[in-house]
């Protein structure tokens, strides 16, 4: 995990769901209950499409109605009953291997790090992971061996032993408390499409990753940035439905991605045949004196992924003169930025819609400025975010958003290969969608009408 | 000094691990000592190879998988 000084958020920040659920229902409840609106203890019984919307049967524990949605997302989780109505099924692997789950409650001054034994002495044949969590929780995770009972070995009585038994080795000798079990299965599963017309999947109802590596709500995170613009765009118009593709499009193929890495993941900690158990063990005897060796260890933690070769990239003609910075269709690179004589970073200063960065000496043009507001008359908000010596041209702000940062020891011009001049489109969720070195007449409401997956000029 | 990009190397690494898995176990030894020999040709530097004999030697304490983690 990326841990240098340009990192606006630590490694390893573990938040438990139910902090992640409280975070989100505080979100909800700074919007307009008329927009949006948590009916809890309602179940989803089943849909109906149709040419212009979807039915949606719902049930609470005494009434049972009927609702009308112009598109229906669903985040149902692994055992979708929206994706079994609509007659969908996940394709991909499941793996034998099974993991136990433990939280355990401990006063423990260790530092913030995930820990890994093969084979421990306290449990052999084991492989054993523990990290630490916020309010003095700590989890474990160790694979079942394939004779043991699933039911059985998840219960207090036998999951205590083991866990006492690690303390033990560990040289811990302070009071502990059973807080949660559960039991885990791999599993490198998704749908074909995240899209049917009306009804869009996102999160486990989509796809399923193996734990290893933290990509299973982390993707669905990146899911809901992926599709909430596009859904917002087609509903304001601003998008035909074709745009929902894309979403699917991107989102199955980083899938692809995750998977790949998760499977490396996977195959480490639990070695699927001999060989790779056996030269997993030649790894970790060698690793400790050949770097090199060891960056097979790699536990390849949870990244954000690159839509390359998306149609929503524009590759301009300037492409070719960028040696290194993201690509069209990376995710953004942080980079510490001064703000109004504050220090803030990149991916806090991107707006909620598209984002222009303008680098290098000279003035953002008003041919630039002009397209903007082009951008703005669509209702999209756009963010004009200047550079370092890059400066706004008075007089030409109007409504349009503007900001202006100073560069902190040319961290920018470095990571964005931004000398002499660069500029950057961000999409909304962050995703570089083009970026030019001279701007010229048309070049961003292309790119903006690209990104929105609209045919060329709509916006002119 | 390693050539190996990191892309490179977890493949070659992958493919390792299956060739060891289909060797079997009762074969695996004359694989790897096979594999050995071969790559003692194309390495074709005598005091580097005796180097690399040197590290891969399995002394006591170290080299073993039990205790890699402690
Ligand atoms: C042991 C374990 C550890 C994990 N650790 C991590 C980790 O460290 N990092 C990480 O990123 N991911 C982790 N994951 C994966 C992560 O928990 C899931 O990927 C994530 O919860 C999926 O979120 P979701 O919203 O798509 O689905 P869910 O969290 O499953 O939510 C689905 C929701 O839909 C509701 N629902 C289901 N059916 C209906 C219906 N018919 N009607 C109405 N509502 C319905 C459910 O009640 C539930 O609230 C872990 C998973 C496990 C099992």
């Amino acid at each position: 995990m990326p841990n240098d000084r340009d990192q606006r958020l630590a490694p390893m920040t573990n938040l438990q769901q139910y902090y992640i659920e409280q975070f989100l229902l505080d979100a909800v409840a700074k919007r307009d209950p008329n927009l949006l609106e948590v009916r809890w203890g309602t179940r989803v019984d089943g849909l109906h499409q149709g040419r212009d919307g979807v039915v949606v049967e719902l049930a609470t524990d005494t009434v049972s109605y009927a609702t009308e949605c112009d598109f229906l997302v669903a985040c149902d989780g692994a055992r979708s009953r929206v994706r079994q109505a609509v007659g969908l099924r996940m394709n991909g692997t499941s793996y034998e291997g099974r993991y136990v789950i433990v939280d355990i409650e401990i006063d423990l001054d260790l530092p913030t790090e995930r820990l890994a034994w093969f084979d421990p002495p306290s449990n052999p044949g084991r492989t054993m992971l523990m990290h630490k969590q916020p309010d003095n929780i700590w989890r474990l995770d160790y694979q079942l061996h394939p004779t043991e009972d699933s039911e059985e070995m998840i219960r207090e009585d036998k999951v205590t032993p083991v866990v006492a038994a690690h303390l033990e080795m560990m040289g811990i000798d302070r009071p502990w408390r059973l807080i949660w079990t559960s039991m885990y299965r791999a599993a490198a599963v998704s749908l074909d499409s995240y899209r049917s017309d009306r009804v869009v999947f996102a999160g486990d109802a989509a796809h399923l990753v193996p734990i290893f590596g933290v990509r299973g709500l982390n993707s669905g995170f990146d899911d809901a940035f992926n599709l909430g613009w596009k859904l917002a765009s087609v509903i304001a118009g601003c998008s035909p439905d074709t745009i929902l593709d894309t979403y699917s499009e991107e989102r199955r193929r980083a899938w692809e991605v995750n998977v790949t890495s998760a499977m490396k993941s996977t195959e480490f900690m639990a070695p699927p045949s001999r060989g790779y158990e056996l030269m997993r063990d030649a790894v970790l005897s060698l690793a400790k004196d050949h770097p090199a060796i060891a960056t097979l260890i790699d536990p390849r933690q949870s990244a954000p992924i690159a839509y390359e070769g998306s149609r929503l990239n524009t590759v301009t003609r300037d492409e070719g003169s960028f040696k290194t910075g993201p690509r069209p269709g990376s995710p953004p690179l942080e980079c510490p930025l001064i703000v109004d004589g504050k220090k803030r970073y990149l991916t806090s200063v991107l707006g909620s819609d598209f984002t222009l960065v303008w680098s290098g000496e000279g003035d953002a043009p008003s041919m630039v400025t002009n397209e903007l507001h082009c951008a703005i008359n669509l209702g999209l908000s756009v963010i004009l975010l200047t550079i370092g010596a890059a400066r706004l041209l008075s007089g030409t702000a109007g409504q349009l958003q503007t900001l202006h940062a100073e560069v902190v020891e040319g961290r920018f011009t470095e990571l964005y290969d931004a000398a002499p001049s660069a500029v950057y489109l961000f999409r909304p969720d962050g995703h570089v969608c083009a970026r030019w070195r001279i701007m010229r007449p048309g070049d961003l409401s292309n790119a903006i009408d690209t990104a929105l997956g609209c045919g060329k000029a709509e916006l002119s | 000094m390693s050539v190996w990009s990191r892309d490179e190397r977890e493949r070659a690494y992958t493919n390792l691990c299956d060739a060891v898995t289909a060797a079997g176990e009762d074969k695996e030894s004359l694989f790897l000592a096979r594999l050995c020999l071969l790559l003692m040709e194309e390495l074709g530097d005598a005091e580097k190879f005796e180097a690399i004999l040197a590290q891969a030697q399995l002394q006591s304490g170290k080299g073993l998988s039990r205790s890699a983690s402690e």
